[in-house]
Formats: C-alpha cells, sequence, structure tokens
C-alpha cells in the first residue's frame, strides 16, 4: 500500500486535534502513515540541541530510578483534595439524568411540564430543546448530542434536570413523562451477525462496521497446510466497565457570554477545553478546564464526555454553575466500556515446535457507538510467524459505548492468545515456557520491519518462572489433586500497543532567580503520580533537587498542552519532551555561566560550557568539581528567568513496544468450583523506572485489574429491553483486598532493559500489566484441573461444568 | 517505618472536656493514630437553614471535635451533611449505595457508610471524618505510612481507607496481614491491587509485612 502524503496544513490540523492524539496513542498501528509523516517534518522544523550537552547516565542518575514519596499524595491523605466531584460554587446548581430503559428505541413525544413546575427546577433538558447545530453534534454515526430523542443502548441520556438541589433534581425526573416506541435491540455479537438480525444502524451491512484489509505476512494457507502440528481455538471476551471510584463529573460555570471555566473528572484537561470550545464555537483561549485530582480514568474519561457537556448546556440555558456527577448505576451504564471481542485463531507448528502459521480473526463489539474494538495488536507483535493473516471486523450491538480501557483490545487479543499458544505448546509436546521463548520475536516489528527500540520479553519471563518456581511446581494438567483441592499454575506474556509510540509533544521548563523550576506540561494528574515523574526528570536533567520543582497540576489556563494521560504515553511522550526542554534550559545555563559579564568581564565560572555540568542546584567545573555556581545565581546574573524548550520525536525507522509476563499459581476447590488466587507475579519491561514507587503501582494496579478481568468482571445484558442487569458494585464483581494473593505473594519485579529513546530508558507502564493475568490464571485453572476455559471470565459455574464433565466429580 | 508509627490504644482526650469526653471510643493520641486535638466548644457552630425549615430537623452533633447545632434536610444522609452543609468534602461518595466504602467515617469510633446513614441518626454522636486525621497540620502516623508506602494512587478511596484502617487498628494495634485484609475489604480501589495499602496499614502498626 503506497503512503498517504500529508500537506504541512493537514499535519497541523491533525497536530491540533485531541481525537487524533487518543487515536494515535491508543490504536498506533493503524495511523502509521500519518505518525510517520508528522514525525518527519516535526524532526525538519525542531532545532536541535547543542551537540555537547547530555543529560546524566541512566546508571549514575541521583534522582531518576530512586523511589520517591509522591507530591501529589499529601492533600489526598488529609482529605483537601479537590475532585470535580468536590467542587461548589455559590449559587450552583445540581443536575440529575434520566436514562433510557431500552436499548433501542425512538421518543415519540416528551412531557416535561410537570418536571418544569416542580419548585425548585431551574431547567429541563431534551430533546426538544437540545442544541442540534454545528459542534452541538457530539458524534455521528449515530447522531448525538448533549441528550438522544433516539436511543443506541440502554442508559442512554434522553433528559437532563437542573435544580437548587440534587434531590429536588432527581425529584423531578419522576415527572418527566415519555412515549417511547420501543424498537427490537441486539446485545450479543454473535446475534447481530444472524441474517435474521435486525438492522440496527440501518447501513445494511449485516450491522458489521466498515472492514479494514487483513494484515497478511507469507501464505498461511500452504504453510499450515504442511505444518505437521495443527491448532484451532475461539475465545471470548466480555464487556467491563472501569469502574473509576469517582464517577463521571463535571462542574461548568459560564464566566461570561464567550467565556466558559469547567472542573473535570479528566485525564485530559486540554481535551475538555477543545470539547467544549468545539461544541460551543468558541477559540480555546475562552474555555478553561481544571482537573486538580481525577478520581480514576483507565481509559474512560478522555475528553468532554456527556456529563460535561450537559453541565456546560444546561449552566448556558440558566446562567448559573450546574454539577453533573453520574450515579453509580448511570455510570456503569453510560460511561465508555472495554468492548467485547470472539477470536478464533489457528497455527501450525513444526515437529521441533516452531510456530511457522498463524492466523486470527477478530470480532470485535463496536456497540452503540462503533467505535474500534480490535484485539488483534498482540497476535502480531509477540511470535514470529512468517506466514499470518489477521484480520478484524467490528460488529455494531446495543451494548454501551466501546472505548479504551487500560490497554484497549489488548487484554482481550492476550486473554485468546495466550491460552492458544498454551494449547499449542502441549500439542507439540513442550514446556509452556520453554515453547514461547523459542517462538518469540525479540527484534522487529514483522509487519513494518522496523526495530524494537528495546524488548525485554525474554527477561520478563526468564525472571517471572524463576520468582514463581516454574521449574518446581509446573506439573502435568490435573496432576497435584489432594482431596477437594486441585494445584496449578500458568503463565502469559504479551507485547503491547501502548507505552511507546505517539505523536510529538513538546514542553517547556523555566527556571528562576530563586531556582525555582516550573514545568510547563500538561499531563493530567489521574493517580499516577505523572506530576512527581515529570519533576524527577525535569531537575535530573537541569542538575536541579527534586525540591526545587513547582509540582504542576492540570489546569489549561496554566500549563500547555502535552497530551491525555493514556495510552501509557505520559513518561515517554511528555518526559522525553521535559527531559529536551531541561537540557535546553541546562545548555543555556552553562552557556551563561561561562561569559564574561560585569565591570571585571570575568565569567561566572572560567572554561568552556562543555567543560561544566550541573547536579544538585549547581553548575561546576568536571575536572575541579569545587569550582561551581548555583544556577539561580546563574539565573540572577541573567537579569531574568530562563526557558529551555524541547520536543520529543521517536527517531526515523525506530518502533517501540512494551512486554510483560505474568505468573499465576491457583487453588481450585472442586466441590464449589472456587478458585483462590495464592501467588501472581508480574515481570514488566518497562525500559527503566523513573520512580521506583511509581512504577510498582503500576503494576499492582494494572495486574489488579486484570485478576478481575479473570475471575468475574462481566457487564450482563439481560430482559426484553437488553438492560444491564447488574450495574453496580453489588453485583458487578470488581476485585476487593480479599481476592487478590497475600502482600509477598503478589509480587511486582521491574525488568529493566533500558531503551534508546524514552527519558533514561524508560517506556511506558501504565497498561501492559492488565493483560497477562487473565490468560496466566486460565492456564494455571488448566494446569489444575485438566479444564481449559476460553470465555472470560473465570467463574465457578464454568469451573464446574468443566469438573463435571471430565469426571472429577459427579 | 520508625517507631514512631507504633500504634498506641492510650487517648489524650481525658479532661478534654465534656464535648470530647464522647470522642474517647477512637483510639487516638498525640502518638497514636486518630483525630486531631480537640478543643471544646463553648458554643455550638450553627450551620443550615434556619431551624424550623420546613422539612429540617435540629441536630446537635460533634464533627472532629467541633460541636455543630446543624438544621439538616429530614433527606440528608450523613455524606450529604459533612460535604454539602459543613464542607468537609474529604468524605468521597463513590456509589451512594453502600457498596464502595468511599465514605467511611467513624461514629462514635465505629466505621460508618455515611452514605447509607441519616444525617438525623447521628444526633449527640462524635463523628471523624478524614479530615480530623492529621494533627497540627501534621499527617499522623498512618497517612504518614499510607504516603511512605505508596498507598495512594487517585486519592478517591483514600478517605474510606483510612478511616476504615483507623477504625481496626483502634481494636487491634497489631493486626496480622489477614485481618487488614478484612478490615478493607468493604472498601473498593480500582487503581493500587490493595497491596501497598495492606502495607501502609502495616507498617503504620510498626510491623512489615511479611515477605
Amino acid at each position: 500500500m503506497a503512503k498517504k502524503k500529508l500537506s504541512e496544513k493537514e499535519i497541523l490540523a491533525l497536530l491540533d486535534d485531541p481525537q487524533f492524539h487518543l487515536a494515535v496513542a491508543e490504536y498506533p498501528t493503524e495511523h502509521q502513515d500519518e505518525i510517520d509523516a508528522i514525525d518527519e517534518y516535526i524532526r525538519r522544523v525542531t532545532p536541535s540541541l547543542a551537540p555537547w550537552v547530555s543529560a546524566s547516565n541512566p546508571a549514575e542518575t541521583r534522582i531518576v530510578g530512586k523511589r520517591v514519596k509522591r507530591v501529589e499524595d499529601p492533600v489526598r491523605l488529609t482529605g483537601q483534595a479537590m475532585y470535580a466531584t468536590d467542587v461548589s460554587l455559590p449559587g450552583m446548581l445540581h443536575a440529575a439524568i434520566l436514562r433510557s430503559p431500552h436499548a433501542r428505541a425512538r421518543i415519540e413525544d416528551i412531557d416535561t411540564s410537570a418536571a418544569e413546575a416542580l419548585p425548585g427546577v431551574r431547567a429541563v433538558l431534551t430533546y426538544k430543546n437540545v442544541p442540534t447545530e454545528g459542534g452541538a453534534k457530539t458524534g455521528s454515526n449515530p447522531d448525538r448530542y448533549a441528550v438522544q430523542r433516539d436511543v443506541n443502548f440502554a442508559g442512554e441520556e434522553v433528559a437532563a434536570v437542573a435544580a437548587e438541589d440534587a434531590h429536588t433534581a432527581r425529584e423531578a425526573l419522576d415527572l418527566i413523562k415519555i412515549k417511547w416506541n420501543v424498537l427490537p435491540s441486539i446485545t450479543d455479537m454473535k446475534e447481530a451477525l444472524l441474517a435474521s438480525a435486525p438492522d440496527l444502524a440501518g447501513t445494511r451491512t449485516g450491522n458489521k462496521t466498515p472492514a479494514s484489509a487483513p494484515t497478511k505476512r507469507g501464505d498461511f494457507a500452504a504453510a499450515y497446510a504442511s505444518a505437521p502440528i495443527k491448532h484451532e481455538g475461539t475465545y471470548t471476551t466480555t464487556t467491563l466497565q472501569h469502574a473509576t471510584l469517582e464517577p463521571y463529573a463535571t462542574v461548568v460555570r459560564w464566566d461570561a457570554p464567550d467565556h466558559v471555566t469547567a472542573w473535570a473528572s479528566t485525564q485530559y484537561a486540554p481535551g475538555i477545553r477543545s470539547g467544549l470550545a468545539g461544541y460551543f464555537g468558541l477559540p480555546r483561549a475562552r474555555v478553561r478546564a481544571i482537573a486538580e485530582n481525577t478520581g480514576g480514568g483507565f481509559g474512560s474519561k478522555t475528553g468532554a464526555n456527556r456529563d460535561a457537556i450537559i453541565a456546560a448546556v444546561l449552566s448556558k440555558m440558566t446562567l448559573r454553575p450546574v454539577k453533573v456527577a453520574f450515579d453509580r448505576p448511570g455510570n456503569f451504564k453510560a460511561a465508555t466500556h472495554r468492548f467485547a471481542d470472539i477470536l478464533t485463531l489457528k497455527a501450525g507448528v513444526t515437529s521441533d515446535g516452531r510456530l511457522v502459521a498463524y492466523e486470527g480473526f477478530n470480532y470485535g463489539d463496536a456497540a452503540a457507538y462503533r467505535g474500534g474494538a480490535s484485539a488483534i495488536v498482540p497476535l502480531q507483535r509477540l511470535y514470529r510467524a512468517d506466514n499470518a493473516t489477521f484480520t478484524y471486523q467490528g460488529v455494531i450491538t446495543n451494548r454501551p459505548p466501546s472505548g479504551a480501557q487500560r490497554c484497549v483490545g489488548d487484554p482481550q487479543g492476550t486473554w485468546a492468545q495466550e491460552i492458544f499458544i498454551d494449547e499449542l505448546a502441549e500439542k507439540a509436546g513442550m514446556d509452556p515456557v520453554a515453547f514461547r521463548l523459542k517462538n518469540f520475536e525479540t527484534k522487529i516489528d514483522q509487519d513494518t520491519k522496523r526495530t524494537w527500540a528495546s524488548c525485554g520479553i525474554v527477561e520478563c519471563v526468564e525472571q517471572g518462572a524463576k520468582a514463581i518456581g516454574w521449574q518446581q511446581k509446573w506439573h502435568k494438567p490435573g496432576a497435584a489433586i489432594r482431596g477437594s483441592k486441585a494445584h496449578g499454575i500458568g503463565m502469559a506474556a504479551h507485547a503491547c500497543a501502548h507505552g511507546a509510540m505517539s505523536l510529538p509533544m513538546s514542553s517547556v521548563v523555566r527556571i528562576d532567580q530563586a531556582g525555582a523550576i516550573d514545568i510547563n506540561q500538561g499531563l493530567t494528574e489521574i493517580g499516577g503520580g505523572q506530576s512527581t515523574t515529570m519533576m524527577m526528570i525535569a531537575t535530573e536533567t537541569v542538575g536541579a533537587s527534586l525540591k526545587d520543582a513547582y509540582p504542576t497540576w492540570g489546569d489549561t489556563g496554566f500549563v500547555s498542552d502535552t497530551g491525555g494521560t493514556w495510552g501509557s504515553r505520559g513518561t515517554i511522550s511528555a518526559g522525553s519532551a521535559v527531559r529536551n526542554a531541561a537540557l535546553d534550559l541546562k545548555a543555556q545555563l552553562l552557556v551563561e555561566a561561562t561569559k564574561p559579564r560585569g565591570s571585571s568581564n570575568k565569567p561566572l565560572l572560567e572554561g568552556k560550557p562543555e567543560d561544566l555540568d550541573t547536579a544538585d542546584g549547581y553548575a561546576f567545573l568536571k575536572a575541579d568539581p569545587s569550582k561551581r555556581v548555583a544556577l539561580k545565581d546563574i539565573v540572577s546574573a541573567t537579569g531574568s528567568p530562563m526557558m529551555g524548550r524541547g520536543t520529543h520525536v521517536v527517531p526515523a525507522g525506530v518502533a517501540m513496544s512494551v512486554f510483560a509476563a505474568g505468573f499465576a499459581e491457583v487453588e481450585v476447590d472442586l466441590d464449589t468450583g472456587e478458585i483462590t488466587l495464592l501467588r501472581y507475579i508480574a515481570t514488566d519491561d518497562l525500559g527503566k523506572a523513573i520512580n521506583v514507587l511509581g512504577a510498582e503501582q503500576q503494576i499492582e494496579g494494572g495486574a489488579s485489574m486484570g485478576i478481575g478481568m479473570a475471575l468475574g468482571e462481566e457487564l450482563k445484558f439481560d430482559g426484553p429491553g437488553n438492560f444491564p442487569v447488574n450495574a453496580n458494585w453489588e453485583n458487578y464483581a470488581m476485585p476487593t483486598a480479599l481476592d487478590h494473593p497475600r502482600w509477598a505473594d503478589f509480587r511486582p519485579i521491574l525488568v529493566e532493559p533500558g531503551d534508546a529513546i524514552g527519558p533514561y530508558g524508560a517506556k511506558g507502564l501504565a497498561e501492559p500489566p492488565t493483560a497477562p493475568p487473565p490468560p496466566a490464571i486460565a492456564n494455571a485453572v488448566y494446569n489444575a484441573i485438566g479444564v481449559r476455559i476460553h470465555d472470560a471470565p473465570i467463574t465457578s459455574d464454568k469451573i464446574l461444568a468443566g469438573i463435571k464433565e471430565k469426571g472429577l466429580r459427579a | 517505618m520508625a517507631a514512631k508509627g507504633r500504634y498506641s490504644r492510650r487517648t489524650f482526650l481525658k479532661g478534654a472536656g465534656a464535648t470530647a469526653a464522647g470522642t474517647a471510643a477512637v483510639a487516638c493520641g498525640t502518638t497514636g493514630i486518630g483525630p486531631g486535638p480537640v478543643t471544646a466548644q463553648p458554643v455550638a457552630v450553627r450551620v443550615g437553614p434556619a431551624a424550623n425549615a420546613p422539612g429540617t430537623q435540629l441536630s446537635r452533633v460533634t464533627v472532629n471535635g467541633t460541636l455543630y447545632e446543624a438544621a439538616v434536610d429530614a433527606r440528608w444522609t450523613l455524606a450529604e451533611m459533612l460535604r454539602e452543609q459543613l464542607g468537609l468534602t474529604g468524605t468521597k461518595v463513590g456509589c451512594d449505595r453502600g457498596e464502595c466504602g468511599s465514605c467511611t467515617v467513624l461514629v462514635d469510633g465505629k466505621p460508618v457508610l455515611s452514605c447509607l446513614t441519616l444525617a438525623t441518626e447521628v444526633a449527640d454522636k462524635q463523628i471523624t471524618t478524614v479530615e480530623g486525621l492529621a494533627v497540627g497540620g501534621k499527617l499522623n502516623p498512618l497517612q504518614e505510612a499510607f504516603w511512605e508506602t505508596g498507598a495512594v494512587q487517585c486519592g478517591f478511596c483514600t478517605p474510606g481507607m483510612l478511616m476504615s484502617a483507623t477504625a481496626l487498628l483502634a481494636a487491634k494495634p497489631k493486626p496480622t496481614e489477614d485481618e487488614v485484609r478484612l478490615a478493607l475489604s468493604g472498601n473498593l480501589c480500582r487503581c493500587t491491587g490493595y497491596r501497598k495499602i495492606v502495607e501502609g496499614v502495616l507498617v503504620a502498626s510498626g510491623q512489615a509485612p511479611k515477605a
């Protein structure tokens, strides 16, 4: 396929489009041509750094690579941290949202007169008065607005009330009368694909989204036909909710007819700004978005979602500040979701255990808003297969909107691939660890032929196998049953689309006469300690102390846009930009230190800039570190604060990927079907940890989300209206403290092979740990009882059915 | 963690005045973990709409040592009273239906879900919220241990975790790891996998998790 050519104007437009940034971070392989064009352009226009200035050697850092308490935390420990749900403004109204009880329907008529008459109600928003022109259309296919008339999933917003208090707003919802025309709906992909299925979107495509071309290498059919060992299997995952502890929430205040401020629970404050600016046709400079603290995101809060839009519209209608906070069932129903996938895999293996032919067919639940739902990236990357075909097909259903959830489609693809690989290893008569090590592709992206900047998958597997005691513990399936308890171990490996590639980013690092360092970067802090990480990178690079840096908080009034906190891109992408800006600042400081100045016409330090280095707030002569001057004195000597600028671009021809592995040890109760996760070891190739504490946090949290996906999380739909029946934490099995192994048995292991591109060798980290747990646990269950579970989650009913089929119990 | 993290059952409230006496049910102290120093309030702080407004009920309640005389909306939960009326937004509402534990506060020393408790139910009781933990503007040993061990990520579940842990440590100064896990099992967290939270509670109790 010929490469797409982009004009400078097109490139600049893409760089300015927040949705494109999100698409690139989450689905980089689908946008390679655009990324290449943009990278090439930015490399061309960016001034290069002074060749003599360099950052600390990663092996000799003073700040980076240490365990640092996070600056974000004290305010969260005292209860003083302000989240969007905590914001209260003078005159603020509270909103309540009416949601559709039907998965597919049209409102014939809506009567809000009784609601409007309720004392305390200030505005009611329905399809009759919702803005629909220009930017007020928040999406198309299907057309979407702040509230809907045509409903495509159960729980979709159809009306909103703003009232003096939350109780009155909720009361008013009960007074709204709707005449519904209920239409047939489907929440099961397989049903949607039947010839008899209703045409859900009027596309006459059999409920399929537009097809994309399969990825092909070599000749799968021929290689498969001649392979002595063949295997085939189908694997499914289901719809999951992010279940952030803080729901979708935004407070909006119109400050003037052309100026609006939003306090948002978001992963991307600049995305709220551009979203509202686009909606109301305002310049971005007339919208301010503030996100001091966000109670979790995990991919569900990537821009101006409906909470922000509804708050903004109601606020404009009433000229009062308005708070919208989804209630918990509403958040379960209408926030974005991890999409369900069906993967059918087929492979041929040589008699000595080499994968030679690999085929994957993936149906992904594009759901009500027809989002991307592909799960094939891990299939393309992790194992070498010279003859391969991978195909993705999206399916339209009436499930709630599909979106990015931590690692997006990769956990779905890895669920399928890693159970499949375990089965292949068994067919080949090999140990699952040995089979994987034999077949990993560690050098290149096989489809683009670009070289990985680093790859630590072998270390991940070797260190994990050692930590769990693979050699001692792994046994034949079902060979460790004692009484009613069966013991097993299993593993999974993962290659991730995230934590690596994203668009060029730039940042500014300033230092003032007091030596205070101000990092202008706009990563919104959602719990990962992004502010601490950026402070560590900046101060290490400038040669200052950590205490000299200001923390940065998400407020578009003060920070520039360095992209969203998603795609595991913060450290690698924004962090590289911060490093480069800090290097630029360091170079300027050293030049200024050696300039003759004052009446004596003497420099602060004798020598050339390249003879100097910086550390702990001083510039000094490398040859004689006792000859030194404080950085703040250099700044003072110049008479004004100094500023470094930096841009990060991935070098040409290089590809990045992050790798991870997981090892699980389980006990299965043959009478109850209950699984106890005794031990879980997560090994992650993060290149290099900036903050060891933060790195461990990401691995533990990511693994925890994977454990939830493995052992019970599943949003279920039932009844004639295809309603989500467990849209709450009581019935949606999110793991508690009791569902994880004990402290010593739940271990993160940092694999640090370094990386040629990221700051101090770091790569991204937040997402990769999420993918290995589900298949690792499924494989451990197989090792325990000899029962294969192909459909996530692994629940007791499926285990018991397998046990019965196996004859382990009557 | 240094010995300052050691938990103490001793209370410092002895003789702190009639208003504060009831808080002795919460184990706390200048070297321990619990609410900050309590000042006897000669006059209650009056909050809320006029006491005789329709649908309101007058309630005297002590929160973090301050006695309030609050005219509360009869429909309000304790969480709403704390957040909306007293401005104590440290208590978080994750679900408003008793599932997540984010709104946990101590009522007479016992952990209670403030979203399932009516404001009118706590009349004449002693409430401790997360805002009552730091002593003299300094983190208390449990908060310090949470900071040190990295028990906080997004922080939304943190206040509830701290309150459940405070109640546990008051009842059992040296809990086992399993006791900590059980005590925190009503508090959901989506960021941490609970590992560093469990570690934080153990460190605060002067113990290290078993390697």
